[in-house]
């Protein structure tokens, strides 16, 4: 009983914590100089994939993954879509859109709107074509399907693959293997990360897929988050180190 | 303009939080509780009900790109089967949603909810179609390991086949499961470990993104 209230807390207090060390995280980046980061290539790639599409004429294939938004793979969907919205504005400058695939009607809508708003603040939504956004699919193997066939056929400069994936997501790297692509792949589900590792030339694994603002923007706010995760994650893995040893010996 | 930005986030705040104080541990027989609970169920109904008209819009975007690719003349046949199995199913559930109707003389909307012929469409056609092409992924997987492991000569590879072999050798058809057993032990405890960082990273990160989009620092769904 006593443990079981134990845990509780420790759970409100991380809970807690977490928006406590965003919150100074983020006004002590705002007076200094953001902090080093270490390097992740996934993101490295990221940059340059417009670039890419525009010296090949080819538009990279970013997929964000077979989940919706109306479940539990919402925080994972909306991921994949930051990669978009990081990606987005140098689309609408240079003309060169990706093509966005999903497997869920509200993912879809998302996405168009996330590709859309660069054009709407330039003023140009007559470049914008809701067509870059594709459905391929409703279930994760017909969509793997779809994606395979597209890949294939529309011969994209890159294939990018963040959201939530299941195992299906091997098929499709291995597709863009076989297309002599350049790929990138993130997720937070194990078995769709044990399928992707031997295929993906760059991997993001787990929490690594929410870094996007933060690596590809230098958003502040997100900078300080990602400093507010590792702190807390730091304390929750000494609590557990400490909470074991004490079990040894009680 | 400002309403137009404004009114999204607001929203977005305000049912989000009203979702999240309804997960509070409150008194269940209090009328407050009962209150968040109602307005949570109404409040997923709509999302349902949006999720399923963007179901609609995602066909038509299905319907619209392969119409476009076999007037491109790019992969006709696939598209072509693709359409005519999309509106062939579409009139199989149509036709069988008036049959209903007609024979046991009820509305429209209890007709609907009829599940008969959907699930034969899924048991009969989209199930083994599917399991078809998931049993492909084993050797998808094995032709991958065996070529990352000729290009790329990184730990992660020695470890990925090293893994590959014990989890191969200690299937119960192998008979070197006594032998091996105390390995596979091993890679299961590293494997559970690391299993649970990587949740526990997960729960972190979506955890302080999700803070982010209901304090309205993040706003995916307006500028």
């Amino acid at each position: 009983m006593i443990i079981q209230l134990l845990l509780q807390i420790a759970l409100v207090v991380i809970v807690l914590s977490l928006p406590i060390a965003m919150l100074v995280f983020s006004t002590s980046t705002r007076r200094a100089r953001g902090p080093q980061m270490r390097s992740l290539s996934a993101f490295d790639v990221l940059r340059g994939q417009v670039g890419r599409g525009i010296e090949t004429g080819r538009p990279a294939h970013i997929s964000i993954g077979v989940g919706g938004i109306v479940g539990d793979d919402t925080l994972v969907t909306l991921a994949g879509a930051s990669i978009v919205d990081s990606l987005a504005p140098e689309a609408a400058e240079t003309g060169a859109a990706p093509t966005v695939t999903v497997a869920d009607g509200a993912a879809m809508i998302l996405a168009q709107d996330t590709l859309r708003r660069p054009y709407a603040r330039r003023g140009d939504l007559a470049g914008y074509d809701p067509r870059d956004v594709q459905l391929l699919g409703m279930q994760p193997f017909q969509y793997a399907a779809g994606a395979m066939d597209f890949l294939a056929h529309a011969q994209p400069v890159s294939n990018v693959m963040v959201g939530a994936f299941g195992p299906e997501a091997g098929l499709i790297v291995e597709e863009g293997v076989r297309q002599g692509l350049t790929q990138v792949a993130g997720s937070t589900d194990a078995r769709s990360l044990a399928v992707l590792f031997p295929s993906a030339n760059h991997l993001l694994v787990g929490e690594e897929v929410f870094a996007a603002p933060a690596y590809l923007d230098r958003r502040r706010g997100h900078i300080a988050r990602l400093q507010a995760q590792d702190l807390v994650r730091f304390i929750m893995a000494a609590v557990i180190v400490i909470w074991s040893i004490l079990f040894l010996f009680v | 303009m400002l309403f137009k930005r404004a009114f999204p986030v607001a929203l977005t705040i305000a049912f989000a939080w009203l979702i999240l104080i309804s997960y509070l541990p409150l008194d269940p027989d209090s009328p407050a509780a009962a209150t968040l609970l109602n307005v949570r169920g109404v409040l997923v109904e709509w999302a349902v009900n949006l999720a399923a008209f963007a179901l609609v819009l995602g066909f038509g975007n299905l319907i619209g790109i392969h119409a476009r690719r076999i007037r491109s003349g790019e992969s006709v046949l696939y598209s072509v089967v693709l359409i005519g199995g999309a509106l062939f199913t579409l009139g199989l559930w149509i036709a069988h949603i008036l049959s209903v109707m007609a024979e046991q003389q009820v509305p429209l909307t209890v007709a609907m909810l009829d599940p008969g012929f959907l699930v034969r469409a899924f048991d009969w056609v989209i199930a083994p179609l599917q399991s078809g092409l998931g049993i492909l992924l084993a050797f998808v997987l094995a032709v991958a390991g065996f070529r990352a492991l000729q290009v790329r000569r990184s730990v992660g590879m020695v470890l990925f086949t090293a893994t590959a072999i014990v989890v191969v050798l200690t299937q119960p058809v192998v008979p070197l499961l006594d032998v091996l057993g105390p390995f596979r032990a091993v890679v299961d405890s590293i494997t559970t470990g690391s299993l649970r960082g990587l949740a526990l990273g997960v729960a972190l990160g979506s955890l302080a993104f999700g803070l982010r989009i209901i304090v309205g620092a993040d706003k995916p769904q307006s500028d």
